[in-house]
């Protein structure tokens, strides 16, 4: 990406979307080519730009946040089986635990876990987060499929390579 | 050598009020934000600690986030090289002996005056930070008041906001850079010369389980080793860390 585009009219498009949906009263952006203040007054937006011409400038999309990245899919070893008590059957995918961390299964104790067993859930789609040394690291399903068991408790240490849950491909 | 061009803060968006600066970068990043973007917010509603803690955040504090792109995103020596940064700026600015307790939070003595979470989002890591600049303890509710500290309180005198943000970004740049180019021993020795926890007795539990020892030393990973002479030492990635007696006073 060119350095001159820092800043683009999609992401003021952007940020003015985010402050009219967010709990947002004022807004500043300050970047080398432009400063702009967005305020939001009785459920109006004003915006501000101090330098137009720039800010009029076309430019290509920002850089788009590529495809998150898939959480770990492992075959299930012998002793990952043993340790989840049952024989995972040929047809279920296994999601694994990619780092050593703590298991959480919903972003806060007051929130609803990310999936419960039976939910459906889209290829990268966010399933839970292992926290090691604050830095919370969330984790997506490789597969679209139905989530027939979760195999860790919330709050709990988990391993490397750790089965967490197993999901039922839907093709 | 050639002057590195600088990745942290050349977009700085500034808010009254949010609910977390954390989740208003990602929105941002889900819209095409760019690397080294920073989210500012004077008061933040909803900020975040450790498990869904929630940190009081009232206007007169530090509350910011950045986004970084590094190649692994959910490597935690990101949070390590960002609280160096921090703890140094906050020497730089205010004078005072700003340590760190494992693995990022910012302590003086033996309170705590800020600290760090990162959320990985491949292909982002989050950084949030919080730092308590000016905020009178009273404010803040009994059980945080008990183990809080705000910058001013420690110098005796009402610290520019402004020049502590300024010194936060430029050294937190310089630190994530350091890492990004590989010079990660040199992250880690600056966190070892910062830290309040090595050498003092700890207890760390994990969710059922309790390890008792000395913290001997981080490893190549940012992992805290604890052990004594009884015992070879156990690998700690996670858990709440208690420093057993006087750690973290001068």
């Amino acid at each position: 990406m060119p350095m001159e585009q820092k800043f683009d009219l999609d992401e003021i498009r952007a940020l003015l979307k985010i402050a009219s949906e967010a709990d947002i009263t004022e807004l500043t952006v300050e970047s080398p080519r432009l400063k702009v203040t967005i305020k939001k007054a009785a459920g109006r937006l004003e915006v501000h730009a101090s330098n137009p011409a720039a800010a009029a400038r076309p430019g290509p999309a920002g850089a788009g946040a590529s495809p998150a990245a898939p959480g770990a899919l492992a075959a299930v070893t012998p002793e990952e089986i043993a340790a989840a008590g049952e024989t995972v059957p040929d047809h279920l995918e296994t999601i694994s635990a990619p780092m050593v961390g703590t298991f959480y299964r919903a972003s806060s104790p007051d929130a609803p876990p990310f999936v419960r067993e039976g939910d459906v859930v889209e290829a990268g789609q966010t399933v839970c987060i292992i926290e090691a040394m604050k830095l919370f690291n969330e984790i997506q399903s490789d597969v679209s499929g139905r989530v027939v068991r979760v195999l860790s408790e919330n709050g709990n240490p988990v391993e490397y390579g750790q089965p967490l849950m197993l999901v039922e491909p839907l093709s | 050598m050639p002057e590195r061009a600088r990745l942290i803060g050349e977009t700085l968006l500034r808010v009254d009020r949010v609910g977390s600066t954390n989740d208003l970068l990602r929105s941002l990043a889900q819209h095409g934000a760019h690397e080294g973007t920073v989210a500012l917010a004077r008061e933040q509603t909803g900020g975040r600690g450790r498990m869904g803690r929630t940190w009081a955040s009232p206007p007169g504090g530090l509350w910011l986030s950045i986004l970084l792109r590094p190649d692994d995103p959910a490597d935690p020596r990101v949070g390590l090289a960002a609280a160096v940064g921090v703890a140094e700026a906050l020497r730089r600015v205010s004078g005072a002996e700003v340590g760190l307790k494992w693995p990022n939070d910012l302590v003086l003595h033996g309170r705590k005056v800020g600290g760090l979470l990162v959320e990985s989002v491949p292909p982002w890591a989050v950084v949030g930070i919080g730092v308590n600049v000016n905020v009178d303890r009273a404010l803040f509710p009994a059980e945080i008041r008990a183990v809080a500290i705000s910058l001013a309180e420690a110098v005796g005198a009402e610290v520019d906001i402004e020049e502590v943000l300024r010194a936060v970004l430029a050294e937190v740049d310089e630190a994530h850079a350091a890492y990004r180019a590989g010079r990660i021993d040199d992250v880690l020795a600056r966190w070892r010369r910062f830290s309040v926890t090595l050498g003092q007795p700890v207890r760390v539990q994990s969710g059922e389980r309790i390890i008792e020892g000395i913290a001997l030393d981080i490893d190549a990973d940012g992992a805290l080793l604890v052990g004594d002479a009884d015992h070879p030492p156990t690998r700690v990635v996670g858990g709440d860390v208690t420093v057993l007696r006087g750690g973290g006073r001068p």
